[in-house]
């Protein structure tokens, strides 16, 4: 069974988001806001992990090397200003994105192999990882018109 | 507006700020307008319950103090904006001229201000939506069990209450509200600081009787000095009132209840949470 594959892969993915989520907030802790909710949704990483970590050993842990490559591609550390806070909450966006797509898969699965624990977990995480994304976006969109339209004269 | 604030506005310093005093704010901008304030001016406020007032001018403002409408008039006439047609963008030169056009402009929606007059105001405050149908305004809204939830009248769709994060036309949709209320549910989330071994108490701010709700100016320091008195007060809490600022006081900032508390606001209605703060509290020495 392939299954073990993909929790390994979302159990890194939740794991890595929340170390970003962390990193980003402390990195940009001048918007007050990102900081508090980055911490707030890094424990609710931390916890998703640990819920899936069980079931990660029980179908035997066994990650593909694709975790590593993803991580190098999306996150390699924060950035400053403005522009900065957009970039790196776009890498968080496509972390999650990662994290979001893996619940559907895992619970299709959980469902097939009839693993109703599984499926518990799934149903009860998955949902806000969703609404980690919906957060990002909104934020994103709050701060991409001063970022991008509005000169930053610290990055001239 | 408060010190913290103006940390926040720091990063992306404001070219300009208009002010009815030097508030800190005022004191990080490069250009600093003075403004009148109320009793100085005309214009209509409209409180939390929908009453909108007129408050006319009594006096004229101070020095080269103007009011804020006058202000943007002239910034509008200087910058020369124009309509697509050509024309002035601002086709209003005073109070009364900026109220018939906000009137035009809440037509139809939630606030609407279409039937009030400044004549009418001068006769007692009316609560909005005030329209030709309800000519002295409404006090009670969705008297039918009628809320403003349709997708095809709501203009914004709601939040996420943990996250702020905005709520899509689609999802709106799917629930069919139909004008129906909604109610949301949020699981209790602890502050961002709670008490430890270095800060063992439960600070909480607010106001005591007689104490007047101006005077807002604050802004953030590790510690305040002020007396303190043993009360009958909660096991574990601290009270302070809040609103002791720096607008009689340039030395350092030691007294304002708000610099104690986190730098942190609620994510959908952007309340700061002045109200929670881990503290210890040691004899000034």
């Amino acid at each position: 069974m392939q299954l073990a594959h993909y929790l390994g892969l979302l159990h890194r993915a939740q794991v890595e988001l929340g170390a970003a989520f962390r990193e980003v907030g402390e990195a940009h802790a001048d918007e007050a806001d990102v900081l508090h909710l980055s911490r707030k949704l890094a424990a609710e990483c931390d916890r998703h992990a640990d819920q899936l970590q069980p079931f990660a050993e029980r179908y035997g842990e066994d990650a593909p090397s694709e975790p590593e490559r993803l991580h190098s591609e999306l996150f390699k550390g924060t950035r400053e200003g403005g522009l900065g806070l957009l970039r790196d909450l776009h890498d968080l966006y496509l972390m999650a994105t990662e994290c979001d797509v893996a619940w559907t898969l895992v619970g299709q699965a959980a469902q097939g192999a009839r693993d109703t624990e599984l499926l518990e977990v799934v149903q009860s995480c998955e949902g806000e990882t969703a609404t980690q994304l919906k957060w990002i976006r909104t934020r994103m969109k709050e701060a991409a018109p001063q970022a991008l339209v509005v000169a930053d004269r610290r990055q001239r | 507006m408060s010190g913290r604030r103006t940390r926040a506005a720091g990063a992306g310093r404001p070219a300009s700020t208009s002010r009815y005093f030097l508030t800190e704010t005022a004191q990080l901008a490069n250009v600093v307008l003075p403004a009148a304030t109320w009793g100085e001016k005309t214009g209509t406020f409209t409180n939390a319950d929908r009453t909108v007032h007129l408050s006319e001018q009594a006096v004229d403002p101070p020095g080269e103090a103007r009011s804020d409408l006058a202000i943007f008039l002239d910034y509008a006439r200087r910058m020369d904006f124009r309509d697509r047609g050509g024309r002035p963008l601002i086709g209003w030169s005073d109070p009364e001229g900026a109220f018939e056009a906000w009137k035009r402009c809440s037509r139809g929606r939630p606030c609407d201000y279409s039937a009030l007059t400044y004549d009418r105001l001068r006769e007692s405050p009316v609560q909005w939506p005030c329209t030709e149908d309800a000519p002295d305004g409404t006090e009670r809204l969705y008297a039918g069990g009628v809320f403003n939830t349709d997708p095809d009248y709501a203009e914004t769709y709601g939040h996420d209450l943990k996250t702020g994060a905005t709520l899509s036309e689609d999802e709106a949709r799917a629930k069919q509200p139909a004008g129906r209320a909604y109610l949301q549910a949020a699981d209790y989330e602890p502050g961002p600081e709670q008490p430890d071994d270095a800060h063992p108490l439960l600070l909480t701010t607010g106001r005591t009787v007689y104490h007047f709700h101006t005077r807002t100016k604050t802004g953030r320091a590790p510690e305040l000095r002020a007396p303190a008195r043993i009360t009958g007060i909660r096991e574990g809490v601290v009270f302070v009132p809040f609103h002791y600022g720096y607008w009689d006081h340039s030395g350092p900032h030691t007294r304002a209840a708000n610099e104690l508390t986190a730098i942190a606001w609620d994510p959908v209605s952007k309340q700061p949470l002045f109200k929670i703060a881990a503290v210890r509290v040691a004899k000034a020495g």
